[in-house]
């Protein structure tokens, strides 16, 4: 099958984690993956984007790279297919403007997670306290690796704010989406990465998928980083630090929980973070 | 394609050891020597939307044997062809800078593939020893570096790009590249003062322009030393490791300038020559250094330095 396959989340809701099952699904052989040689690198990865560009990035202005989004996407469709792990929200926060081709994409596997965790595993990623973090998720205009003196390695990644990514990828995208939540993923892992292979067009036999669970695992992962470090994890801090659902409950205090709700509240309801009084739910 | 009944542009100036002919002067470029014979022109002209025989097709680039078309919307379209001209339709509003620093980039680099020159993504120093080169992707502080060791006295030969060639003997060779290093307003902040005050390199980019025609090295130097600047997140301390010549090849091609035109051009076989002749003379060392914010160009240069002392 031709075309993309878009790994998209907000930061820190197991899209990581996918990754890692991805790669051991497809490569696995009696050992786990290296978590440092995972495939499916970021899209704003400069290096993959500049070979299809044909230029350097770092030569053009923020306008030009931005207008070569989607013929960089299309170039990969021509090519054949690929996976990229995205922290872009569908449409620029900006300016509105598409950020995806939906003619070089074939599918995209959306994962969310209580965004009261996301804001306790994102600022301890970012190293900023808990309401610089909060504020960012609800920031309309928020971008990633925006560095105003050198050069970041990734292109500009427009995310928006928490419920604005969360609805730009599940309701306002035109190419088929497959939501993944990060809580079914922990309790349910057969069931939900199987689906989630299906749909995009993986390899989805019950044996493969339950041993690229194994060597996915969340135990597996951290035993490799305190073993050898995770080239992913942000200026040396640990990167995959609990993986588990409902740990808000002992870091975020009562404001900070009221803020996220207050913020996000809708989308949190509509995707069971939520009771039906408008407290959060328990795990 | 033919431009034998063309007249011959009327600017010349040298650069990675070619006599260039241009349509407009180029500042940033040294002059050739008086009457040396022209070896590439680069003249404006019509160039084609598409390339009917294209093996690649990319965003912003489509390459067939023997030609490159590059373009950037609202810049212009560039046709590099045969290692010998580049052809460029400026886009109706495009400044003149940003023509000649974009047609720098991809169409030159393209045409040193064409002429069998090897570019590598290197800034490159002189020292007792020969040329050192320091290779790495946007970002990695080559330039940087190599600012810095031209602080301290070092003659420049190149930046970002680095033109690699074969002498008679077979030993390769950096061939002068453009007097100017470009820099980020941080990196150009540490280097000199008033760094606001730097050309940028296009109008509507922060990147900048530093010249340095006092320190340029205006001769061919045989290439003594290769440095592949690399950053690990995991580490506290940069380390440096001597790499196996396979290990060289590798990371000379991840290097190569533009690599990803050379299937189209035809061209990956002589390359891949290039690069084992270069592995197998060369030493080439992996300098990886802590990915952290914190961590200090200078300390680098220290290290380097007494790496590359005799």
């Amino acid at each position: 099958m031709k075309g993309i396959v878009w790994l998209a989340s907000y930061p820190k809701s197991g899209n990581t984690w996918f990754r890692a099952f991805l790669s051991n699904l497809y490569h696995g052989g009696d050992q786990p993956v290296d978590i440092n040689a995972f495939d499916y690198t970021n899209f704003a990865s400069r290096t993959g984007f500049e070979r299809v560009l044909g230029w350097e990035s770092s030569d053009l202005t923020q306008l030009e790279l931005e207008e070569a989004r989607i013929p960089v996407q299309e170039a990969y469709g021509r090519e054949g297919n690929a996976v990229f792990k995205v922290h872009e929200a569908f449409t620029d926060p900006r300016s509105g403007h598409l950020q995806f081709s939906c003619e070089a994409t074939r599918a995209a596997l959306y994962f969310i997670r209580n965004p009261l965790d996301v804001a306790v595993s994102f600022s301890h990623h970012r190293g900023k306290d808990l309401d610089n973090t909060i504020a960012r998720m609800a920031n309309p205009a928020a971008v990633m690796a925006a560095s105003k003196n050198g050069l970041d390695l990734q292109l500009i990644q427009p995310t928006g704010s928490w419920s604005f990514h969360v609805l730009s990828w599940i309701d306002r995208s035109s190419v088929p989406v497959h939501v993944m939540r990060y809580e079914d993923m922990l309790i349910r892992p057969q069931e939900v990465f199987s689906a989630a292979c299906r749909f995009a067009g993986f390899p989805d036999e019950p044996e493969r998928v339950a041993r690229a669970l194994q060597h996915s695992s969340f135990e597996v992962l951290k035993r490799q980083e305190e073993a050898q470090g995770f080239r992913e994890s942000m200026e040396g801090r640990t990167f995959f630090r609990k993986g588990q659902a409902g740990t808000w409950r002992e870091v975020l205090s009562p404001e900070q929980v009221s803020a996220i709700v207050t913020q996000h509240g809708e989308v949190m309801r509509r995707f069971g973070y939520l009771n039906a009084d408008g407290t959060p739910v328990s795990s | 394609m033919s431009s034998s009944e063309e007249p011959i542009p009327p600017f010349r100036h040298r650069v990675y050891g070619l006599t260039v002919a241009t349509w407009i002067p180029f500042p940033e470029l040294e002059p050739a020597p008086e009457g040396a014979p022209v070896d590439v022109a680069i003249r404006l002209g019509e160039v084609p939307a598409d390339l009917p025989d294209a093996r690649f097709r990319g965003a912003r680039f489509q390459t067939a044997p023997g030609r490159l078309l590059a373009w950037i919307p609202g810049v212009g379209r560039y046709l590099t062809f045969e290692g010998r001209e580049i052809r460029v339709q400026p886009d109706p509003g495009s400044t003149e800078s940003d023509l000649r620093a974009l047609l720098l980039c991809s169409p030159m680099g393209a045409l040193l593939h064409q002429r069998g020159i090897l570019p590598l993504h290197a800034s490159v120093i002189v020292t007792s020893q020969g040329a050192v080169a320091f290779m790495g992707v946007s970002g990695r502080g080559k330039s940087t570096l190599a600012a810095h060791f031209s602080k301290r006295g070092f003659r420049v030969l190149a930046d970002d790009v680095a033109a690699v060639t074969f002498d008679a003997a077979g030993n390769p060779i950096v061939q002068p590249g453009l007097p100017q290093f470009k820099l980020w307003p941080n990196s150009a902040r540490e280097l000199v003062e008033d760094a606001e005050s730097l050309p940028r390199l296009r109008p509507q980019l922060d990147k900048r322009t530093l010249a340095f025609r006092d320190s340029f090295c205006r001769e061919p130097v045989p290439l003594a030393r290769l440095y592949h600047l690399s950053a690990d997140s995991r580490i506290s301390e940069p380390t440096l490791t001597l790499q196996p010549v396979l290990k060289r090849v590798t990371l000379l091609l991840e290097n190569t300038y533009r690599a990803q035109y050379l299937p189209g051009l035809g061209l990956q076989k002589p390359h891949f020559q290039s690069l084992s002749r270069l592995a197998a003379q060369v030493p080439l060392t992996t300098v990886t250094r802590p990915d952290r914010s914190e961590f200090s160009a200078l300390t680098l240069v220290d290290l380097l330095a007494a790496d590359l002392a005799p």
